[in-house]
């Protein structure tokens, strides 16, 4: 019993009133340093198994070709973000042209996604029916959509904007329309006997509670179009950003420029995801009141 | 001309597979007349909430007519200020904030302010007019709620059990203010209630619902001068009261069901 207690991570916190020791259960404990000790322990996993994955290939496999070492990729890595251009253009040339892609699609995703969700909020008929469409956009895979883009668009910027756009859409206005539909009876009975307007009630009532809902429906919607973006430029024939680079380098056998596209990929999506949206989530429950309540 | 008048209402929903209607209401004939404090009391499940509903506007009676002011109710409006029974603040918005969010914005952001901050006032919650709802206890969560209906001046309130989440001591607390308020501004009330003390402190009227269907079983005049709780007369008319609910309540243990053909 004694041997359990000390192995799980109990957190023990003296009342200062009357000194009473109140045990909040095992959770682990919170702070950002001890994040970041096991951020830094699933990263050095990452790179281990890279690295013997590497030396087996280099050592067992294959005599033409290398497989890039983590230190190689690093280095590389550190070389290009110094500046050095490949593929005619600088690193940050390349990650710049695929965000512009990506946010330029991404807003035109959400428009659409919010607007959609709004109107299929408006009634059970509206909803039934908006649900089809969206179903049938979220069931295609968004490079499928590669002839419709082509068609449309031609190869270039627009297709690759078109894709990332229709794999954001659907889990927007699913969010959207699910947490309008969860609002209260009683908020819109609020709402009918204020002096406010349909408008207002949306804008200051059902956007707000549904807020939260909407979130998740953004975070689920940029690791889509960030999976997407990368895809999307490798096949619809843009001259610029880390799709392209990653295809290109692999044509040209240069796999380590391939593989420092593969670590700012990862880099910027975990940070879009993990600092951008995990904290809109945090702020927006707490602004729900739900963490307050949770601690009370 | 009363202020709100039901004429031979019914009220009926349809049941899931639509072949069957439960009656909640049947033949309610009731005015509402300026200036009083009507209780309307009996079992849970009677219908005493959609009653209010009705008047409100919030639903449109399967037969009969709900008029406010000889005009038929169509659909709610901030002439009729309503207090729900479950907590119905706004968590993402200061206890201001909650209460600013009816009001006309025709009313410039100052004016606005003043009607907050008297109403805050009024309900005697000027300490907590910053803090969020999860902040409050239950007690002072609906004295924002009926701060909130007030400061919209309305022409009637109708309250739905508004302290029956409450604990016994608080609710009485509450009453009291309802009962001081209300002696201020004479304004007309509908109060639903199931507990007959609360109605005997606070009503002009009584209206007694029997379950299922709703039907209106007995009316009670008190007037309007404050009471004494323990007297007699009041005791009496308790007793008179019970009387009358309990072999309703164990009658209608059923719930009245019809086919429709």
């Amino acid at each position: 019993m004694q041997l359990r207690k000390k192995r799980t991570n109990v957190a023990d916190v003296i009342d200062k009133t009357d000194g009473n020791k109140i045990y909040l259960g095992n959770d682990l404990p919170r702070s950002l340093s001890v994040s970041l000790l096991y951020f830094a322990l699933g990263v050095i996993f990452v790179v281990v198994v890279w690295q013997i994955i590497a030396s087996t290939y280099n050592a067992y496999w294959s005599s033409i070709l290398t497989f890039p070492t983590p230190v190689e990729a690093f280095g590389k890595l550190g070389e290009y973000i110094g500046g050095t251009k490949f593929l005619r253009y600088t690193m940050w040339e390349h990650l710049s042209g695929s965000l512009l892609r990506w946010m330029v699609g991404f807003t035109v995703a959400v428009a659409i996604g919010l607007t959609a969700g709004i109107l299929m909020s408006t009634g059970e008929r509206m909803y039934r029916f908006g649900m089809v469409p969206v179903s049938i956009l979220q069931i295609i895979p968004g490079l499928a959509w590669l002839p419709v883009t082509i068609l449309l668009f031609g190869y270039g910027d627009g297709a690759a904007i078109f894709i990332i756009a229709i794999t954001v859409i659907s889990p927007v206005a699913i969010s959207v329309s699910t947490g309008l539909r969860r609002v209260p009876k009683v908020y819109k009975h609020i709402a009918e006997t204020s002096y406010r307007s349909r408008l207002d009630t949306l804008l200051e009532i059902r956007l707000p509670f549904s807020l939260p809902d909407i979130v998740s429906g953004l975070r689920i919607g940029m690791a889509n179009s960030w999976r997407m973006l990368i895809a999307a430029e490798m096949v619809v024939g843009v001259a610029r950003g880390l799709g392209f680079a990653i295809q290109m380098s692999t044509d040209n056998l240069d796999y380590l420029s391939a593989f420092t596209c593969i670590i700012i990929i990862c880099v910027i999506g975990l940070m879009l995801d993990k600092l951008l949206f995990a904290n809109l989530e945090r702020h927006i429950r707490n602004r729900m009141g739900a963490d307050e309540e949770a601690e009370r | 001309m009363s202020v709100i008048e039901m004429n031979g209402v019914y009220k009926s929903y349809l049941n899931r597979k639509r072949d069957t209607a439960t009656i909640v209401l049947r033949n309610i004939d009731l005015r509402i007349e300026e200036n009083e404090f009507v209780c309307i009391v009996g079992p849970s499940g009677c219908g005493k909430t959609t009653i209010l509903n009705l008047m409100a506007g919030f639903e449109r009676p399967t037969k009969g007519s709900v008029t406010y002011r000889g005009e038929e109710i169509t659909a709610p409006s901030f002439k009729r200020g309503v207090v729900f029974q479950e907590y119905s603040l706004l968590p993402w918005m200061d206890v201001r904030g909650n209460i600013d969010f009816p009001l006309d914005r025709k009313l410039s952001a100052d004016e606005r302010g003043k009607i907050v901050d008297k109403y805050i006032d009024l309900v005697g919650l000027s300490e907590h007019k910053d803090q969020r709802p999860n902040h409050l206890s239950g007690g002072m969560k609906q004295r924002v709620a009926i701060a909130r209906t007030l400061a919209l001046r309305p022409d009637v309130l109708l309250m739905d059990e508004p302290f029956s989440a409450l604990d016994e001591q608080t609710r009485k607390h509450l009453d009291q203010e309802i009962r001081d308020i209300w002696t201020k501004d004479r304004k007309t009330v509908v109060f639903v209630t199931h507990n007959i003390n609360e109605a005997l402190l606070l009503g002009t009227r009584i209206v007694m619902l029997s379950s299922s269907p709703g039907q209106i079983l007995g009316e009670w005049r008190l007037g309007t001068g404050p009471r004494d709780m323990s007297s007699k007369y009041i005791s009496d008319l308790r007793d008179e009261i019970i009387s009358k609910l309990e072999p309703c309540a164990c009658a209608s243990a059923g719930k009245k069901v019809i086919t429709i053909e």
